[in-house]
């Protein structure tokens, strides 16, 4: 009895009702009525003549006209025993629009209509007039009866003797109850399933939320219970209780607070300032790192110390006021805002003559800015992972061609070899895709078999374990370029991650397993599924405890590097370091590694394949990088020792593929999303493990590129002569997670303005809320990873100091 | 002896990379204001509870046996009302007039309001609201973690408990 239009894609403003029409109308006649009790009907044809034309144009004159024709003909076949409800479920502003808070979109036409049964037998005005609000509608003349929308809920519950929906905050329509007692039976209904509603709302981990409103519903409560009888007053009684309720309810989940909104967007900005002053000053081109630290240091405590001084006045005089009058925002949020706000100003405003001039926009912060612009347009955030994936190939192909001109013989090779590496990677993690709702017909779902099969496709299956298998050797291929894989380098990578990869293919494998049943036909269905999920959950904590024990182990490794002693021709000793030229890369890398394989445990095997190709992204991206600077340096004989780091042009590509990451994983911006079934990875039910490893999966791809990204700025750097390589790379590396956190904190500003600004388009809840969303919590996880890929850094800088010690 | 590793680890952590660890989780502190600040402001959340009202709870003796529900997508109340503002509209007011027609002739037996539809008025949280009385939000946050999609009590599912056929000419009320 379903039938489904295309609502959407609709040219034509008829087609939709027609649908509807057609299908009604033979429901409606006498002999099918045994064939349903309830018909729910949407006519969407006056709503698409406003998107279009606008309420003022002659279509909504057809519309509606076509509209009154369908109801006259509706309401000539309707029977006693049914009632007719028509309704709009929202208006539409004067261009026809809807989505937000004006009078015009929030006012909707509710009509109740029954043929032959009177709804109201006694005389009006037994209810009191205090119950039955009035409007006078906009330019209106007279006032109209006006009624909340979801009042319909209780209403036609009741009318129909069916039981009140348990959240619904409506309450009945008076007049249409005006039966003997039907009315205050029907209150007195209403009135308890809110209490119910209300307390077991107050239990839930929510409840909290209520608080501050309790005590005087509550009051409210108790006053509608102790009068009884049909006095006016208990009827007010019970009226002001379910008002009070669906106020308190408005005030906590329905409205925008536009005052916390801006202060939000301009602590991202200046945030966002600051850590660009910062990027810049370590831009220049020098071993002063000492002088870094002043010219960032001080400001910084300045901006902390002054800020904070401010705040506290600020917040103390506005707890003050908040006790006369009440204020948006309240003391804690004016200080937080205050504090984090101001902290950055000193920062922000250059101050001293160093100051490096703006330099003309390079191709990829002109992409940036074309990438922010997106988020203003809802057909190219629906379609973004195409975006980036485009964005992608036109940084790096240009740079390509137009290197490869200037290079010959084996730096040409290099260049097309790991070019071509990168760009098939990049092709094929694209191809992986879970198809956001509105893309459809024009995407077709490759994460899982189908649609309508959350399951991995065939070819995905078959291919996971020879690529869990595989990896390992890929990235031990890449440390060999630079003979970095020696010490414990092969049997973390070999062995270790083996282990860890393939049992994390296994676990979901098992999952499969598991959910096929296949396992029952062989054995007690029971017993069968008990034993796999303890199998499967012991992978899963093998794996997670195995990554944890790992990292421990590796802070405490020697680097992977070998000594070799032997004498040159004239028969001097020489001191031979295999693997010296990527010495910090090569065992930083290994860190990744582990959290990689813990990201690999929580992403289902259709993800584990992009993630796979990301990983050999990252690192042939690092090998393109640094044959580009190898061309480059032939041409402009600089040494690479005192260049000023990875530019932004070479950090911005990995932001992309962070974001390329997140998307073929089986992610998109939208909460649907959300992969629930990776909450049970580490237990076979709901544990405080369960959101740890949703994150895990959500976030993880976006937080192993961000912990990867350092890898920039310490990728093929020489060891000495020390300190001054340990400086350079704590200068390169924090230049290259700045400017990482500035590509994602350009795109978190850019996004959480839109979604500000188009708080009342249409889409914002389908698309822009969102993005920005996603937008928000990429940026957490870039900063959690750059704070956790610090502590990496730092035991490699001890270890290599420690490893070259008085070696000049 | 075991605590070796670790506590070398901190220490390094504090003494070697201490700019890079300050200035990033500086930047991550303000990050976390900014984005409490903006989503307190903006996100409206509340907790879906998935309970079920039981069929002998609140209930009244039914007046019908059957309803119609007609949703006119973007239907405003100036469309239908007798009194719509001054001067009409020649495009839309007085054009629908079947229900102002018969809630003059038919008074006890057709009622006409103006009823307030709860922002964000899209479709889809008018639908939602329309068929469980509750508030709209943008994160219904589902209380049964468990749950992929997040079911509330409605109108529709309590017509299904009483085993009602709901007939409907659009698949999305299939709820």
């Amino acid at each position: 009895m379903l039938h489904d239009y295309p609502s959407f894609n609709v040219e034509d403003l008829h087609t939709v009702d027609e649908g509807v029409i057609e299908h009604i109308f033979p429901l409606l006649k006498h002999e099918n009525g045994t064939e349903w009790d309830f018909i729910i009907g949407h006519f969407l044809g006056v709503d698409h003549v406003g998107h279009r034309v606008g309420p003022e144009h002659s279509a909504m004159t057809a519309k509606l006209q076509q509209m009154d024709t369908v109801l006259r003909d509706i309401v000539e076949l309707l029977d006693d025993d049914t009632l007719l409800v028509v309704m709009g479920d929202h208006g539409m502003n004067q261009q026809g629009d809807h989505g937000g808070d004006g009078e015009l979109e929030t006012s909707a036409a509710l009509w109740f209509y029954s043929k032959s049964v009177p709804l109201s037998t006694s005389k009006s005005g037994t209810t009191s007039p205090s119950l039955m609000s009035m409007a006078t509608y906009p330019g209106a003349q007279v006032p109209h009866r006006s009624i909340a929308q979801i009042d319909l809920v209780p209403t036609l519950s009741l009318l129909l003797g069916l039981p009140i929906p348990f959240n619904n905050l409506g309450f009945v329509i008076p007049e249409l109850f005006q039966r003997g007692s039907d009315f205050q039976a029907a209150m007195e209904a209403n009135t308890r399933q809110i209490k119910t509603y209300l307390d077991e709302y107050r239990t839930s981990p929510s409840g909290g939320e209520l608080d501050a409103a309790w005590e005087s519903l509550e009051e409210s409560y108790q006053q509608s219970q102790v009068s009884t009888g049909e006095s006016s007053s208990h009827a007010e009684a019970h009226y002001a209780f379910a008002r009070e309720a669906l106020e308190t309810c408005r005030q906590l989940w329905a409205q925008f607070n536009t005052g916390l909104i801006v202060l939000g967007v301009l602590v991202l900005a200046s945030a966002f300032a600051g850590s660009v002053r910062v990027y810049q000053e370590l831009s220049v081109p020098s071993d002063t790192w000492e002088i870094v630290e002043i010219v960032v240091i001080k400001p910084l405590v300045q901006g902390f110390l002054g800020a904070s001084s401010v705040a506290l006045l600020i917040s103390a005089i506005a707890w003050m006021v908040s006790s006369k009058v009440h204020l948006p925002i309240s003391p804690a949020e004016l200080a937080i805002f205050v504090l984090s706000f101001g902290a950055p100003i000193p920062l922000a405003i250059p101050t001293n003559i160093r100051t490096p001039k703006i330099p003309t926009p390079s191709f990829e912060s002109i992409l940036l800015v074309v990438y922010c612009g997106i988020f203003w347009s809802n057909s190219f955030v629906i379609w973004e992972e195409r975006v980036v994936t485009f964005f992608l190939v036109s940084c790096i192909l240009p740079r390509v061609i137009f290197s490869l001109g200037k290079s010959t013989g084996r730096l040409q090779w290099r260049l097309l070899g790991f070019s071509a590496v990168f760009l098939a990677a990049v092709r094929l993690m694209a191809s992986s895709t879970i198809c956001r709702e509105e893309q459809h017909p024009f995407c077709h779902i490759t994460f899982y078999a189908s649609s309508l099969l959350p399951s991995p496709p065939t070819v995905t299956l078959l291919l996971i374990i020879p690529t869990a298998l595989g990896l390992p050797t890929a990235v031990r291929r890449f440390l060999k370029i630079a003979a970095a894989d020696q010490g414990l380098a092969p049997f973390y990578i070999e062995i270790v991650l083996r282990c860890f990869l393939v049992l994390g293919s296994a676990f979901w494998i098992i999952d499969l397993v598991d959910n096929s049943g296949i396992a029952a036909q062989y054995v007690d269905a029971q017993w069968a599924a008990d034993s796999i999920r303890i199998v499967r959950s012991t992978v899963g904590r093998t794996v997670a405890g195995g990554s944890i024990v790992s990292l421990a182990f590796w802070s405490a490794s020697p680097l992977n590097i070998a000594v070799r002693r032997k004498q040159d021709a004239s028969g001097k000793s020489l001191v031979e370091v295999i693997g010296f030229a990527n010495t910090y890369g090569s065992f930083y890398l290994l860190y990744v590694l582990f959290f990689f394989s813990f990201v690999w445990l929580t992403t289902q095997v259709s993800g584990q394949l992009p993630l796979a190709l990301c990983l050999i992204a990252i690192l042939a991206y690092l090998e393109l990088i640094d044959t580009l600077r190898d061309i480059q340096q032939i041409g402009t004989g600089l040494p690479e020792q005192s260049s000023s780091g990875p530019s932004f042009s070479e950090i911005a590509p990995l932001a992309l593929l962070a974001q390329l990451a997140f998307f073929s994983t089986g992610h998109q911006a939208v909460i649907s999303t959300l992969q629930w079934k990776t909450a049970f990875v580490l237990t076979a039910t709901r544990s405080v493990f369960s959101p740890f490893t949703v994150v895990s999966n959500t976030l993880g791809p976006i937080f192993v590129v961000a912990l990867s990204a350092p890898l920039l700025g310490m990728w093929l750097i020489s060891p000495l002569p020390q300190p001054a390589a340990n400086n350079t790379v704590i200068r390169k590396t924090l230049k290259t997670a700045l400017g990482f956190s500035i590509y994602f904190s350009t795109l978190l500003l850019s996004s959480a303005a839109s979604a500000a600004w188009f708080r009342r388009h249409l889409m914002v809840w389908k698309v822009f809320a969102p993005r920005f969303m996603m937008a928000g919590l990429s940026m957490l996880a870039v900063d959690v990873g750059l704070l956790f890929a610090t502590a990496g850094i730092a035991t490699v800088l001890q270890n290599v100091r420690m490893a070259y010690k008085g070696v000049t | 002896m075991y605590l070796k590793p670790i506590t070398n680890w901190t220490r390094r952590l504090a003494f070697e990379n201490h700019l890079a660890v300050l200035i990033l989780a500086w930047l991550t502190l303000l990050h976390f204001a900014g984005l409490w600040l903006f989503t307190r402001g903006f996100l409206l959340s509340r907790l879906a509870l998935s309970n079920v009202t039981a069929c002998e709870d609140y209930r009244l003796p039914p007046t019908h046996k059957r309803a119609v529900l007609l949703v006119i997508d973007a239907l405003r109340f100036d469309f239908v009302s007798p009194d719509p503002p001054e001067p009409p509209s020649k495009f839309h007011h007085h054009v629908l007039t079947l229900p102002q027609e018969l809630t003059r002739h038919q008074p006890s037996h057709s009622f006409l309001f103006d009823s307030f539809a709860d922002p964000p008025t899209t479709t889809l949280q008018r639908l939602k609201g329309i068929t469980t009385g509750s508030l709209p939000t943008f994160v219904d946050v589902s209380s049964n973690f468990d749950a992929t999609s997040i079911t509330e009590d409605s109108l529709i599912s309590q017509l299904r408990r009483a085993n009602k056929t709901v007939g409907s000419p659009l698949d999305k009320y299939d709820i």
